[in-house]
């Protein structure tokens, strides 16, 4: 089970967005897993580094 | 739960650079249909005209425009030619430039070849580079042999009944896919 710290609210819309997947990104040069979340509301997808 | 009422938006992405490139009348076609499809709406990005450096990679070289339309977008339809049995390294290049932007979303590919296997090997290549970026691939595919003969002088492709049939396939398995897959990025939680 992912542990969520705290919720994610959309800069955009102030809804509450959606953690709906965990993935390795490589773009700083080592993997990093991002928690990646969308809001339901305007689609905007945000990408946090998972603890 | 929500399910969202604004359109689908499926962008089709030329996905070469070439002179005299055939896959740009594929894309044109795939286009159209598209755009014969309720709710869905769609855009031609040609990875040509995005005008990407070629002395970096990856989320350095971010398009602005190109991201936004990533993000927008509820699937990803791609015109890829096969050359060498591969894919163009500037689609690769271009691909690579984004990554939040795919993650759970749906992509198909059609492959376009001069000989007659319809650029099934492209396509081939391409299945695990999707995957590792993020998005979620279909099972049909769009093919299209002997590009070079498939159109007329004006751009029009000759056999349309046959391709219109096949595609009709590809683009309802592309929708059903995007739709699904954006109920889950706003709806179904992971955790």
């Amino acid at each position: 089970m992912n542990q969520i710290s705290e919720k994610v609210i959309c800069i955009d819309c102030g809804a509450e967005m959606n953690h709906h997947a965990m993935k390795i990104d490589y773009s700083s040069g080592k993997g990093v897993v991002q928690e990646v979340h969308t809001c339901p509301e305007c689609d905007r997808s945000e990408l946090r580094q998972a603890e | 739960m929500i399910m969202s009422s604004r359109p689908l938006f499926i962008p089709v992405i030329l996905g070469t650079v070439r002179k005299g490139r055939a896959s740009e009348n594929v894309a044109k076609f795939i286009f159209e249909q598209v755009g014969q499809r309720e709710g869905v709406e769609s855009e031609l990005v040609d990875i040509g005209e995005l005008k990407f450096p070629g002395d970096d990679a990856g989320e350095q070289i971010k398009h602005r425009g190109f991201c936004a339309t990533c993000e927008r977008a509820d699937g990803l339809l791609l015109v890829v030619p096969e050359y060498n049995h591969g894919y163009p390294g500037m689609l690769k290049h271009v691909l690579d430039s984004n990554l939040k932007e795919y993650i759970h979303k749906a992509v198909g590919i059609c492959g376009v070849s001069a000989g007659g296997f319809g650029g099934t090997r492209v396509i081939q290549s391409l299945l695990p580079v999707l995957r590792e970026l993020g998005l979620v691939t279909i099972f049909w595919d769009g093919n299209f042999s002997g590009a070079q003969a498939l159109f007329d002088e004006a751009g029009n492709i000759k056999d349309r009944d046959r391709h219109e049939k096949r595609i009709d396939k590809f683009l309802g398995e592309l929708i059903w896919m995007s739709k699904v897959l954006r109920f889950g990025r706003q709806n179904i939680s992971i955790s």
